[in-house]
């Protein structure tokens, strides 16, 4: 079909002629009578000029290789989990803001997005049909080896529960709606006017009375998290800090199973804690501060991975709360330190630095950020960075025990840079 | 037999016969993965890749429970994600590890960007280039925000950066979990950018 030569040029058309990427709609591709069209038009002439002169412009700014990366930059995985849709839309937000503004992770995201594609092209396709994989005794030789091996791992674990079935749901029963009956219907007018009175009333009064009982006899968070930080300082299982504790020494190190623990050697301030969350979190399961607090008391008792899924939850209902953010890194940290595989503790850490970095790039002073960046920086053997950090931390906390801890761990940290 | 079946059948039996039908059912997902990491950590070694398709099915199968875990029947998709992390998690290993040994440091904490390779930069910009696009930059995205509603401001910038600067394909950004948009949705928003910036950059003479 040819193009009406008096037509003005489509966005389409103009976005063919100022030679704009294949992928955005090319539209009709009549090319030559839109560039007619084009020469004897003032007015799209003017506008293809315009055009070109942009996307020339947008093809300068390119960028296609990973430029450095920076301390405030994710960890890597981040842009592959991305990618393959393993992110929550919430985390997914934060993250995208970041990769949009910078030429580190820009490109990685790119390349991430490239490889997680889920259309195979046919040249992939063709390919992958050469591959001896593709072939039967290949597939059935390489399965019996995987049902050995998942056989034995089965055999040494314990059985786990099986996965909630799509077809274990029975249908859902619908209640009969049951016509509304009233055994006041014909009394006289005192009688229905009275009954018409006392059954809001009576509602309104219990709800008063569960209030103030809910009210009087909801823990208070602030107490439970003082109790919480006393724990702390009692067990300090790690060396990261806790805000709002004070100082203890480190008594056990990470990666000691959690069931080895027993909880009568856990403290009494962290049980009592412990059922003051219990009791809120009945009345109130999704209250993230609560959840904050229940994450606090896991970390202390080894659960980490427990911990990482409710912060990341209180995370995505209080986006901006510094708290939680330190309390996120340091439960990946923690986490890091029990993971066997060194790439999932690499990514630990990372995501623990990210979280640091990010308290500190608003609030550069937060000491127990600081305190805890520099243990990350020494994991992550950046021995310069934790010199740096605990340098800075000494500079705003001269002088607690915390201090003498940050003066002595800043000492062996040159040690270990020199002897690098 | 459905997927939820299957991976029961393979994690909580280690049926050969379900391991088997797992290996022909994920074989196209995991060999694509493996075959566009490898190439972009720069090898065609169709050995190679054979090893490492081998390689990622023998880590699925090395924790069965973490199969089971990763499964949920509502959101069969996030496990394919899951499938094709570990895919190029294990191929982004080798190649750290290949990359390590050569360095001789034993270490295998290269980054990502360490081991794969990005398409050719189109030439080098001197300092004032790099001068003249930061601030042709800053001048963009002021128009651009100085245009758009507050509502989905932010998404629609995102979306013009990914496409402009990082070279992010339509249908690459529509996959992103806070996109919520169509390809066409996100061509949309790209041509409606344009269009703003057509027009205001024509007035003022930028570029």
């Amino acid at each position: 079909m040819t193009r009406d030569p008096q037509a003005h040029l489509s966005p389409e058309e103009l976005a063919f002629l100022s030679g704009e990427r294949e992928s955005v709609s090319s539209g009709d591709r009549d090319r030559q009578g839109a560039e007619v069209h084009a020469e004897t038009c003032t007015l799209c002439g003017s506008r293809l000029r315009s055009h070109r002169l942009l996307q020339a412009n947008l093809r300068n700014l390119a960028v296609t290789v990973a430029a450095d990366q920076k301390p405030v930059c994710p960890p890597e995985q981040t842009w592959i989990d991305l990618a393959a849709g393993l992110s929550s839309v919430i985390e997914a937000r934060t993250f995208l803001e970041h990769a949009s503004h910078c030429d580190h992770c820009g490109p990685i995201l790119r390349a991430a997005s490239e490889i997680m594609n889920p259309e195979v092209s046919d040249e992939e396709r063709e390919l992958i049909r050469k591959l001896p994989t593709v072939e039967t005794t290949w597939q059935r030789r390489l399965a019996e080896k995987m049902a050995r091996s998942s056989a034995e791992q089965l055999h040494r674990e314990p059985a786990t529960p099986a996965i909630p079935s799509t077809t274990d749901e029975g249908p859902k029963t619908v209640a009969e709606k049951k016509p509304p009956t009233s055994a006041l219907m014909g009394s006289n007018w005192l009688i229905s006017n009275w009954a018409r009175w006392i059954f809001p009333l009576g509602a309104a009064a219990v709800a008063c009375v569960v209030f103030l009982y809910m009210w009087y006899f909801t823990p208070s968070l602030s107490s439970t998290n003082q109790l919480i930080a006393q724990a702390y300082t009692e067990l300090r299982p790690f060396e990261a800090r806790f805000m709002g504790a004070e100082y203890g020494p480190l008594r056990e190190q990470r990666g000691e199973s959690e069931q080895s623990r027993s909880r009568m050697a856990e403290p009494v301030e962290l049980l009592q804690a412990d059922e003051r969350i219990g009791q809120a979190l009945i009345r109130h399961p999704q209250d993230s501060r609560w959840l904050q607090s229940k994450a606090r008391i896991e970390m202390l008792e080894g659960k980490y991975q427990a911990a990482v899924e409710k912060l990341v939850k209180a995370q995505s209902a209080r986006s901006q709360d510094v708290t939680i953010q330190i309390d996120l890194a340091i439960a990946y940290y923690a986490r890091a330190g029990t993971q066997r595989d060194t790439a999932d503790k690499t990514s630990d850490y990372q995501r623990s630095l990210h979280w640091l970095n990010m308290v500190l790039s608003k609030n550069p002073d937060e000491a127990v950020a600081l305190f805890n960046r520099a243990i990350v920086h020494k994991e992550l053997k950046q021995y310069a960075e934790a010199t740096s950090d605990w340098q800075h931390y000494l500079h705003i906390d001269p002088s607690s025990r915390w201090a003498d801890e940050a003066a002595r761990e800043m000492q062996k940290t040159n040690k270990n840079s020199e002897t690098r | 037999m459905s997927l939820d079946e299957l991976i029961r059948a393979c994690a909580q039996e280690g049926d050969a016969a379900a391991w088997e039908e797992f290996v022909h059912r994920f074989h196209e997902l995991i060999a694509g993965v493996v075959l566009r990491t490898t190439r972009r950590c720069g090898s065609n070694s169709a050995t190679l890749i054979q090893d490492l398709i081998q390689e990622t099915y023998l880590k699925i199968c090395a924790d069965p429970k973490r199969l089971l875990a990763e499964f949920t029947p509502q959101y069969p998709e996030a496990f394919y994600g899951y499938l094709k992390v570990v895919t190029s998690n294990v191929v982004l290993d080798y190649f750290r590890s290949q990359r390590s040994r050569k360095r001789g440091s034993g270490r295998s904490e290269s980054s990502i960007d360490e081991v794969i390779t990005f398409s050719e930069p189109t030439g080098t910009r001197d300092a004032e280039q790099s001068v003249h696009l930061e601030i042709l930059m800053k001048e963009i995205d002021g128009i651009l925000r100085a245009s758009l509603d507050a509502e989905g401001q932010e998404r629609d910038l995102e979306i013009f950066w990914l496409y402009y600067r990082y070279g992010l394909s339509a249908a690459a950004i529509a996959r992103l979990p806070s996109i919520s948009l169509t390809v066409k949705g996100v061509e949309s928003v790209l041509q409606r950018l344009k269009q703003v910036l057509c027009e205001r950059l024509a007035r003022s003479g930028v570029g």
